[in-house]
């Protein structure tokens, strides 16, 4: 574990990104290795995985060309989420892509495609707090310091992500709050949600 | 929400903007007591139904499992790191290019030396210039410079001045299946949809006769190219290749056998194509077991058909609708290929 100028022994994160300022590879690596699944998961909530995979690449790229400024004193976590923002905000808001009800009904790809399409269509302001808030899971005041901008804010902000998403979401929240049309188990397995994807329309 | 939103319900102490606000954030929703957000949702109507939502909003946002990145996302943040102009890595291969350069020329100049006859250094020419234009201390006429071993493989420069592998290095480096193969096998076991095995009992995979085409190195030319490859390859690189073979290796047998097999079929594919099927690969782990059940039949029937009738079929099939034009020329070129 490295140490600050000031002798204070900083946590492995901290630490670690000031040996990569310094060329450490090996520091790098745990770096990646810690981080490159929240940062990855992230980004796949609004694209494609190998485009997700792409910005993952490029936050650590700006990690290590950044690392000489960073500050000890700033908690590793608020550096790294303040790269991930910039990155959201600078990526213009997309359409929601129209999907029929029956391809939703009958295909995981299809709405895992809307949810992406509907969260990349938020304005950059509301779509950064609901990532860095309902994905990675920031509190209030960490993702108010890696936007900058206020505790409040981020809470309008999102509450109005969400009040859009209820509007792009629409079908997949109506169908989750339906139950099944086909009776027995096997038509409950076969419209079952599973954990964390979005679930199935009813057919 | 709109100008509702701004009103309180009924005599509850909370607008709905605020309760909304409170609602998002658990730690603020405490602040103040719970009773009045109770009482405005006891109340509100569109406000119970916003709550309600967002709940659903985020049962739908987040996933149930971990979704890791491909394996070879370091290599890739390495490899834009050292192509960036004026990164400290980029220079450091540059200069080992130049030098390279450099020691070719020396050692062409030497070669040349060699060849000319006495009357050229009979006429007085004055001894050839310094090859190498390093720190003056460190001048070395061209004729007294060691000739490189090797300056180049396949149009890559090597610094000749990397030291030889060491029998451990050799040994490690043998015993690694064919680099492109190891880079591909994690890809190749995702896409079992588009590898269906015929209804029934399985076969054993036939192993050729003089082994898969992706087997480690076993001839002397091909232990030579294998290294000098990793004579050039960096320690990171040399370590990501090395754990992969671990985990290649670490499958059950039959498995491995299975995924060099399906290695004959992509190992001519373009970089472009293998993108492709990692991004098909991705795809088809988003898919739930019925849909990958019924894609598998849809495989299955494809395979059967002539090859000239199964472009058309494999692109009518739902499945391939919403993927790119890079993901649905990759599985063509696989279903053309089997």
């Amino acid at each position: 574990m490295a140490l600050s100028r000031s002798g204070v022994q900083l946590a492995p994160d901290s630490g670690d990104l000031l040996l990569v300022a310094a060329g450490d590879d090996a520091a790098l690596t745990r770096l990646v290795a810690r981080w490159r699944q929240p940062v990855y998961a992230l980004f796949e909530r609004t694209r494609e995985p190998s485009a997700a995979a792409e910005a993952t690449v490029l936050i650590f790229e700006r990690l290590v060309l950044t690392a000489s400024r960073y500050a000890p004193e700033l908690p590793f976590p608020a550096f790294l989420w303040s790269l991930v923002a910039k990155v959201i905000q600078d990526a213009k808001p997309g359409e929601v892509l129209e999907i029929p009800a029956p391809k939703l009904a009958e295909s995981v790809s299809a709405r895992t495609a809307l949810v992406r399409s509907a969260v990349a269509a938020l304005p950059a302001g509301e779509r950064s707090v609901f990532l860095l808030m309902r994905v990675a899971r920031l509190s209030v005041a960490a993702a108010a310091e890696a936007l900058g901008v206020s505790e409040t804010e981020v809470r309008r902000r999102l509450v109005r992500a969400l009040e859009n998403l209820r509007g792009f979401l629409r079908p997949l929240l109506e169908a989750s709050s339906s139950p099944p049309a086909l009776a027995g188990p096997d038509a409950a397995d076969r419209w079952a949600p599973r954990p964390g994807r979005p679930p199935a329309a009813a057919p | 929400m709109g100008a509702q939103a701004r009103q309180t319900a009924g005599g509850s102490a909370v607008t709905c903007d605020e309760l909304r606000e409170r609602i998002v954030d658990p730690a603020s929703a405490a602040q103040g007591g719970h009773a009045p957000v109770v009482a405005h949702l006891e109340e509100c109507a569109a406000c119970r139904s916003a709550a309600r939502d967002y709940a659903a909003l985020d049962r739908l946002i987040r996933p149930g499992t971990l979704s890791e990145p491909a394996p070879d996302l370091e290599a890739r943040l390495r490899q834009r790191l050292t192509a960036r102009p004026g990164s400290a890595r980029r220079s450091a291969w540059l200069l080992a290019g130049a030098v390279a350069v450099l020691a070719l020329a020396a050692f062409a100049g030497r070669r040349l030396l060699r060849r000319r006859s006495a009357p050229s250094t009979a006429v007085g020419a004055a001894p050839a210039a310094p090859a190498f234009a390093g720190p003056a201390g460190a001048r070395t006429d061209a004729r007294e410079a060691p000739p490189p071993d090797i300056v180049a493989v396949r149009s890559t420069p090597i610094s000749f001045q990397t030291p030889p592998l060491t029998a451990q290095e050799k040994s490690e480096a043998a015993a690694l299946h064919d680099f492109d193969f190891l880079n591909s096998f994690q890809t190749l076991a995702r896409l079992d949809a588009f590898f269906p095995e015929p209804v029934g009992p399985r076969a054993p995979v036939p192993i050729p006769a003089d082994g898969f085409s992706s087997r480690p190195p076993d001839s002397p030319d091909a232990l030579t190219d294998r290294f000098l490859d990793w004579q050039r390859t960096p320690k990171k690189e040399r370590e990501r290749l090395s754990a992969l073979e671990r985990a290649f290796r670490n499958r059950p047998d039959e498995e491995r056998a299975l995924l060099e097999d399906r290695w004959t079929f992509v190992r001519d594919f373009s970089e472009d194509q293998r993108a492709g099927l990692r991004r098909l690969a991705s795809r088809l782990d988003d898919l739930d077991a019925g849909a990958h059940e019924r894609l598998e039949t849809e495989i299955r029937l494809i395979g059967r058909l002539p090859r000239e009738g199964r472009a058309a079929r494999w692109h009518s099939l739902s499945f391939a609708k919403p993927l790119t034009g890079q993901e649905v020329a990759s599985a063509e070129r696989l279903l053309l290929a089997r």
